[in-house]
């Protein structure tokens, strides 16, 4: 890594073409060095996915137990990464890019450096997670493909990796829904699978063609499960395994904001003399409203739902409406790093909150809750993490960024625009869909049935690690990065 | 004090039935919307699909990596072709 000074932003960003550059200066063709260490980031698991495919049925249950090896290199590398800039030689000196033999790059720089931390952890944690049923090794081949494909779209610094990222991601989605709905003959994974290829269409489209570039917005629309397609994202995740979910959780998250993010961004330039769509900043008033009413319409349908997972997927569903609303309503400066640092103390609190009831997820429905709740009286730490969970949840806004989150919000809500009310109350709605479900698992009437429920080892190991990431984290300080702004580009990019 | 909390134990049992109470209407509404409009889309792509099958004779997975091999061809045209 060599320690560079702080790059130069342009007042706005211009549209250079097409994807994923804007507001980042792209970089010089003498600055790229040959392929290394992110490339393996995203060959390994690929390997790894292979091997399973490949090996020997004596061994094949040895490899798919060792699986999450193959994600364990690019997870330490990327700490590596976070710790150099967070507390060695600042946040500017994380600058790596290289090239790759048949065109394009990949980059890990304070731009991307979160989101890439976030799927990396995720991955060895959804390989290892404790599932209901075994892992088989299709399964877990295909959580290191979704797990490279996530790395990539995030790590790409030209159109082509991001589409096969894009694409590949729906394609690992679509054979992990099928293998978990065998019941039904994976009949239940069709409509999330043309969903997700679409939106890599989208995506596809806009690295075609600048004009296309609002497009991106679709992309990240259908990723982050906005209305009107809540329905696949709660079908999606009641289907998926705990540790599926994990990774869709995290990676589909973060690569859908980042486009939700380029989508507004083309829209807002298109205003002022951009390509095409020349009247594209007109839409953004009419879209923020139509995505806060999405918030409180979600907000409402998840509050109906009887499934914890669905619960889950609603309150997502509801955040990712409001954070789309934020970045469309507000201005740059105040919006972008909002939404990025709310994410990222969101999406943490998400995996932790999923890691603590994946022993659970067999009394999910809201009555076994109730009937065999009781977690506060046999498992307190446990209780207590759902707890610390829900309350990071509920003070997001306020924890992150020096309260960028709220000021957004209050920015909304004071300019009376019509946005404010509905996406407000889309977000407390999610909120309490999720805090019901927590406070019935912990109340409940009877004592719990499940045996040792409290935390293992393992789960310790899990909370040690979050609790150090965040730690680097929060050492970026805002709002260069952590915890200050999960896309730092938009602090940068806005608000010079 | 004991008046205090019973009255504000009512309230929040109220309006948290009020919203369990709106949020089943707007459910039943979100679930129509699905079936009906989301049911009209998804019998056009099922058909859609049924044409595509009835040309080609393969597995699911087959057409799907089909597709994706189409999009790859697409991507490396872009790739190399500009």
């Amino acid at each position: 890594m060599t320690p560079t000074a702080p790059p130069a932003f342009p007042a706005l960003p211009t549209l250079p073409a097409p994807w994923p550059a804007l507001g980042t200066p792209p970089p010089a063709a003498g600055d790229f060095d040959p392929a290394g260490p992110l490339a393996l980031l995203i060959l390994l698991p690929l390997v790894g996915a292979l091997v399973l495919a490949l090996a020997p049925r004596p061994v094949v249950r040895l490899a798919t137990r060792a699986a999450v090896l193959w994600t364990l290199p690019g997870a330490l590398f990327l700490l590596a990464a976070a710790w150099f800039g967070g507390a060695a030689h600042g946040a500017f000196a994380v600058r790596w890019l290289e090239r790759l033999p048949g065109g394009g790059g990949l980059v890990l720089s304070i731009w991307n450096l979160v989101p890439a931390l976030l799927v990396g952890l995720a991955a060895p944690l959804a390989l290892a997670v404790p599932e209901a049923r075994e892992k088989t090794p299709s399964r877990a081949a295909f959580l290191l493909v979704l797990t490279a494909a996530n790395l990539a779209v995030i790590l790409a610094v030209g159109p082509g990796v991001a589409v096969a990222g894009w694409l590949g991601g729906a394609w690992a989605l679509c054979f992990l829904l099928g293998e978990a709905d065998a019941v039904n003959a994976g009949q239940e994974a069709s409509a999330p699978f043309v969903l997700h290829a679409f939106a890599g269409a989208c995506v596809l489209a806009a690295a075609l063609a600048p004009p296309f570039l609002p497009l991106l917005l679709v992309a990240g629309v259908i990723r982050l499960g906005v209305p009107p397609t809540h329905g696949v994202q709660a079908r999606t995740f009641a289907l998926l395994p705990t540790g599926a979910l994990l990774l869709v959780v995290v990676g589909f998250a973060v690569t859908g904001l980042a486009a939700a993010r380029d989508g507004v961004a083309a829209l807002r330039a298109s205003g002022v003399g951009g390509p095409g769509w020349g009247v594209g900043a007109a839409w953004l008033g009419p879209l923020a409203v139509a995505s806060a009413l999405a918030a409180a319409w979600v907000g409402f349908v998840a509050l109906a739902e009887g499934d914890l997972k669905r619960r889950l997927a609603g309150f997502a569903s509801a955040q990712g409406a409001l954070w789309v609303t934020l970045l469309l309503a507000c201005d740059p400066t105040l919006a972008r790093p909002a939404v990025g640092a709310w994410a990222l103390v969101t999406l943490v609190t998400l995996v932790l909150l999923v890691l603590a009831y994946a022993p659970l997820w067999a009394f999910a429905r809201t009555g076994d809750l109730k009937a065999y709740g009781g977690l506060g009286r046999v498992a307190l730490v446990r209780s207590t993490l759902l707890l610390v969970g829900l309350a990071a949840l509920v003070f997001a806004p306020v924890l992150s960024a020096r309260g960028a989150g709220a000021a957004a919000l209050v920015d909304v809500l004071a300019r009376r625009i019509p946005a404010g009310g509905p996406v407000v109350l889309g977000g407390a709605l999610g909120l309490l869909a999720v805090g019901l479900s927590v406070y019935r698992t912990i109340r409940g009437e009877t004592a719990m049935p499940l045996p040792a429920p409290d935390l293992s080892a393992a789960e310790w190991c899990v909370v040690v690690l979050f609790g150090a990431t965040l730690f680097l984290l929060s050492a970026l300080g805002p709002p260069l990065g952590g915890l200050g702004s999960l896309w730092p580009v938009f602090a940068a990019a806005g608000g010079s | 004090m004991s008046t205090l909390w019973r009255g504000l134990g009512a309230a929040v049992y109220l309006t948290l039935r009020a919203l369990f109470t709106v949020a089943r209407a707007v459910a039943g509404v979100d679930r129509a919307l699905r079936e009906g409009v989301g049911g009209a889309v998804t019998a056009l792509a099922r058909a859609f699909a049924a044409t595509i099958a009835h040309m080609h004779r393969g597995s699911a997975q087959d057409m799907t990596l089909l597709d994706l091999a189409g999009l790859a061809l697409l991507l490396v045209g872009r790739l190399f072709g500009s």
